[in-house]
């Protein structure tokens, strides 16, 4: 067994750090696109009865019982078949937002299940509509009763980005794979780069937990 | 006429009848309370009134103009009258109660913040919140959820106010305070319609009684003191906990308060 | 469908007896590991201290590094130290030791729903250390552990279609085969999509079913 060398790779740290912030671009891109994709379709399932209820969780159940990764392929491979031409990035982007479209939107409408049934009737006596009642009452309380489970799927997101690299793009785990194979220490650069990853974690892990603590003391 | 006017309420749950040819009349500035047995339609019979439970049949007279409760745009109407204070209040968690009262003045009725604030703010004082408006709700008391709540009614500035068992929540004490509250409004010119349990409540406060049972109206008392003159009023509430010729004056604020 | 072959049926069903190899696998390695670390986390001996911590540790690091990483990690491990294994080998490990610790939080947490009354009345009671648990802290334990950790199962062995990355014939790599074998790639995809919703979508039923059974007790 040969020894471990971190030398080629603390030589490119600076390279590999640049690709932390296409990580956290990628999965934030994905995750506030997936979110008003999501709002849409929990909105539809509460709402209706019928087909536009069961077409919204049939979305979810496709997307969740199938691999994200076969997904960004879909995407990567269909839009140019379809004469629209975009970057990886996008590809990856776009196919991410579809997959966290469907978890958010079961998470959305579980915790909009959990708002109390009383809300909706007091907001109709309160002479509020359908749009004002979502925005104003609905979705902000659900939304702290979800937020852990919101930052989760954060999270979660983050881990699931890495999945680019596969795709060509230049995010954390892809700079780790271009580093390993020019200098080939992948072992090393994948050991720095996991440990970003899960150093990048701890600090969301903070924010999120700051971000609620000030909301709760805001209100 | 009276300036509350129903008649001919029926309420279908599938082949049930839950009201059945229910109403009662109320002039301006009364206290209508409903009693019965559990399951005998009151809280029903209250939703109907606001358009929250659609009704196979009925009729509505509001200060004598005629609606028709079976019709799809009589809820609108109804509740530009009337407000409704819900049993377990329902006031929204992730609001401050300042805004839980704002809310409907500035949204639908497009009042200024400030304006709304104001007069928010005024509520609360009479309510003795004054010092409660920056608070979420989920650490007020029981009592205090309950003045809210109806404080929050009270800011859509109804003429007719509904609440279900404002009472069954509140140790006696805070009973008598809404029985006072209650009493005030009314005095101002807003009727009050309340379900209750509470029986030396409802013949302390009530100006007229309506008796349900099994979806109907099986007796109606007017006048202060009608709880006594009625039998079947009188028989249910000495079955229920309550002393049908109770003195109004258990109303009158506690000396050593 | 006429264009599959023979040859390229058998392909596809192997590929996916490969999946649900890796997420089998994974899972039963991942099960016994879990039990370790939470039985590490649990104990209350002093000497464990260090071992508690080493547990801790672990569960909280290797939940935030993305599987493609991990299955790397091991995979140039598994060469540098000049182990002769498969790709699939290589891959099951990686799950194991990933599913170790999600499976961890799930049965420490669950067993932490137990109230501490009961544990305590169980101790009254004079009940050995199996029996607290066979009896009294693992029947109630188990509503707080069984569906989160078949939801989680279930998660998994989507993420096992990485496994590609490293090698592996899975369901989504004889996709890529077939396709590159001159199949319409429509079809194939569709094809391999249906196979792991067929895979994922009874387990997730099975999941929300329990979750609903446990809801009503
Ligand atoms: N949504 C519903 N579906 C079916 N039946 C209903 C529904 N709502 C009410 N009912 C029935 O209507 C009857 C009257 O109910 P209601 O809640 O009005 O009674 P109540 O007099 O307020 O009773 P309580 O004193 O217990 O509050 C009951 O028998 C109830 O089962
Ligand atoms: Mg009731």
């Amino acid at each position: 067994m040969t020894g471990l060398d971190f030398h080629p790779v603390f030589t490119r740290l600076l390279f590999l750090l640049g690709g932390v912030g296409v990580t956290v671009l990628i999965a934030g891109l994905a995750f506030v696109f997936g979110l008003l994709l999501a709002v849409g379709l929990a909105v539809l399932r509460f709402e209706n009865q019928g087909t536009w209820r069961r077409l919204s969780r049939s979305y979810s159940t496709a997307l969740t019982n199938t691999p994200q990764l076969s997904q960004i392929f879909a995407v990567f491979y269909c839009l140019p078949l379809m004469g629209v031409m975009v970057s990886p990035f996008l590809s990856v982007v776009i196919g991410m937002t579809l997959n966290a479209a469907a978890y958010l939107a079961d998470i959305l409408g579980a915790g909009m299940a959990r708002v109390p049934a009383v809300y909706h009737e007091v907001a109709l006596t309160l002479g509020l509509n359908r749009r004002q009642t979502y925005l104003r009452v609905i979705l902000p309380y659900a939304g702290r009763t979800m937020f852990p489970a919101l930052a989760n799927h954060f999270q979660i997101m983050i881990l699931g980005s890495a999945m680019a690299s596969i795709f060509g793009v230049e995010d954390l785990t892809g700079r780790a794979y271009d580093i390993g194979s020019t200098t080939f220490r992948v072992l090393e650069v994948m050991l720095v780069t996991g440990g970003l990853y899960a150093l990048l974690s701890f600090a969301l892990t903070g924010v999120f937990s700051l971000f609620r603590r000030t909301m709760e003391r805001m209100v | 006429m009276p300036y509350i006017d129903v008649r001919d309420v029926c309420v279908r749950h599938g082949k049930n009848e839950t009201l059945r040819q229910a109403g009662f009349d109320a002039e301006r500035g009364e206290i209508v309370s409903f009693i019965g047995p559990s399951g005998s339609g009151k809280t029903t019979f209250l939703r109907t009134l606001i358009g929250l439970q659609p009704v196979w049949r009925g009729q509505m007279g509001v200060d004598g103009r005629i609606v028709d409760m079976a019709a799809p745009a009589s809820a609108r109407i109804l509740r530009e009258q009337a407000a409704i204070v819900f049993q377990q209040y329902g006031l929204f968690g992730h609001m401050s109660v300042l805004r839980n009262l704002t809310l409907a003045p500035t949204v639908v009725a497009k009042r200024s913040r400030r304006d709304a604030e104001h007069e928010a703010r005024a509520l609360l004082e009479r309510l003795g919140l004054a010092n409660k408006a920056d608070v979420l709700p989920a650490d007020l008391s029981g009592g205090q959820k309950q003045r809210v709540a109806i404080a929050r009614a009270l800011m859509l500035r109804p003429t007719l106010l509904l609440l279900d068992e404002p009472t069954s929540a509140l140790d006696p004490h805070k009973v008598r305070d809404v029985g006072v509250l209650l009493r005030d409004l009314a005095q101002d010119g807003m009727t009050i319609v309340q379900v209750s349990h509470a029986m030396n409540v409802v013949s302390s406060l009530s100006d007229r009684i309506v008796l349900l049972e099994d979806g109907q109206v099986r007796a109606v008392g007017k006048g202060r003191g009608c709880a006594a003159q009625l039998p079947d009023i009188a028989a249910f509430m000495n079955t229920h906990g309550g002393d049908a010729a109770a003195d109004p004056a258990g109303l009158r604020p506690d000396p050593d308060h | 469908m006429i264009a599959f072959s023979h040859y390229d049926i058998a392909l596809l069903f192997q590929a996916m007896v490969r999946t649900v190899e890796l997420s089998l696998g994974g899972g039963v390695l991942g099960i016994a590991g879990a039990i370790i670390l939470t039985a590490l986390r649990l104990s209350d001996m002093r000497g464990m201290l260090p071992l508690r911590i080493l547990a801790v540790v672990y569960v909280q690091t290797i939940r935030r590094i993305p599987f493609i990483v991990t299955l790397y990690i091991v995979f140039f491990c598994a060469g540098m130290m000049g182990l002769d294994v498969s790709a699939t080998v290589v891959a099951i490990g990686s799950i194991g030791l990933i599913a170790a610790a999600y499976l961890c939080e799930i049965l420490h947490g669950g067993v932490k729903t137990v109230p501490v009354e009961q544990v305590e009345a169980a101790l009254v009671l004079n009940l050995p250390l199996w029996a607290r648990w066979r009896y009294v802290i693992g029947p109630q334990a188990m509503s707080a552990v069984v569906p989160p950790a078949i939801g989680y199962l279930v998660l998994f062995i989507k993420d096992t279609a990485l496994a590609s990355q490293i090698g592996v014939v899975e369901l989504s790599q004889a996709g890529v085969i077939l396709s590159n074998r001159g199949l319409p790639s429509a079809q194939v995809f569709c094809m391999v999509l249906l196979l792991y919703f067929a895979i994922s979508y009874p387990l997730t039923c099975l999941s929300r079913l329990l979750e609903k059974r446990i809801a009503v007790h």
